[in-house]
């Protein structure tokens, strides 16, 4: 039931995102990235970057947009860490923003180890489900089929829900208002090369700030 | 066969960022300044999605349907609403805005 908002919220862009593999010249490859990758920003933009380049700088584009799984699956290993090794191997393939989000919610509630994991493969496991059977259908649709409704809005309606509540004490206002602002600057930046930027700047904000507050 | 060798790539180094922090983490515990960027790092990085997916719905358009969703979205937002209802209200307001400005 967490999963349910996120999903709805998530809907229309796994239909983007399948329309754009539909119109792609390899939409088999491109299919298997649904699993593969497991990531719509970063499956875009390598699709993307191969109808501009080679394989390699294509890769490399994927790669630079997910590098913020790497803070996800950090943030999520203090809490993981009494976990079996064998679920963060096998959760590890589902870390994705709105896992994460659900796995940052369900950690602040107390529970037994093997209920947050059930928590979190019913979340992962709804998601991949919805995510893989609408890019599916998007690219059986066609292009633009997500967009055309405007249900493509739900996506940052859905993140409000989760920065709000950061905004409240003044180290993360500064974190947000920093990463929003350098984000609208690098917004025209190549293969997600500015969102980094924007992390970056946000998190030492919030560093130096926490700093200056101890 | 490069759409295949990108696809791959990318889904093995996805892996290898998504596992990596997981099995380091019970090896050896990091002084509490990682932890503090750590989460400030999450924070950032929801924002930064957040911006970015506006920008790309306003880019979008039409403009004032968009934008009238995302700021009903925000406000109840802000005010602790859950996220079922600001979804319906963000999209229901910007439908009510576009079918307004059809008229």
């Amino acid at each position: 039931m967490a999963m349910a908002p996120l999903l709805i919220g998530f809907a229309p862009y796994a239909v983007v995102v399948g329309s754009v593999i539909g119109a792609h010249s390899s939409p088999a490859a491109g299919w298997a990235g649904i699993w593969l990758i497991f990531g719509g920003s970063a499956h875009l933009a390598t699709l993307n970057a191969l109808d501009d380049g080679s394989a390699l700088l294509a890769a490399l584009t994927g790669l630079l947009v997910n590098a913020r799984l790497l803070v996800y699956s950090a943030s999520l290993s203090g809490r993981w860490r009494h976990q079996p090794l064998w679920f963060r191997f096998a959760a590890a393939p589902f870390i994705v923003d709105p896992t994460w989000m659900v796995a940052d919610q369900r950690a602040r509630r107390p529970g037994t180890l093997a209920a947050e994991r059930r928590h979190f493969f019913g979340a992962a496991l709804s998601l991949a489900a919805v995510w893989g059977a609408l890019a599916t259908l998007g690219m059986l649709l066609g292009s633009h089929a997500g967009a055309s409704l405007g249900l493509d809005v739900a996506v940052p309606l859905c993140l409000f829900t989760l920065v709000a509540p950061r905004m409240r004490d003044r180290q993360g206002a500064l974190v947000v208002l920093t990463t929003g602002v350098v984000a609208v600057l690098t917004a025209a930046w190549p293969a997600g090369s500015g969102l980094i930027v924007a992390l970056t700047a946000g998190t030492l904000a919030g560093t130096v700030a926490s700093k200056a507050a101890s | 066969m490069s759409a295949w060798i990108a696809i791959v790539a990318v889904g093995l180094g996805s892996y290898g960022l998504r596992v990596g922090p997981l099995l380091l983490r019970s090896r050896f515990e990091p002084p509490p300044v990682v932890d503090e960027v750590i989460r400030h790092a999450g924070t950032a990085a929801v924002s930064a999605l957040l911006v970015l997916s506006c920008l790309r719905v306003v880019e979008r358009g039409p403009l004032l349907p968009v934008v009238a969703g995302l700021t009903v979205g925000a406000a109840l937002a802000w005010r602790s609403k859950p996220m079922y209802a600001i979804v319906a209200a963000g999209l229901g307001s910007q439908w009510a805005v576009h079918l307004l400005l059809a008229l």
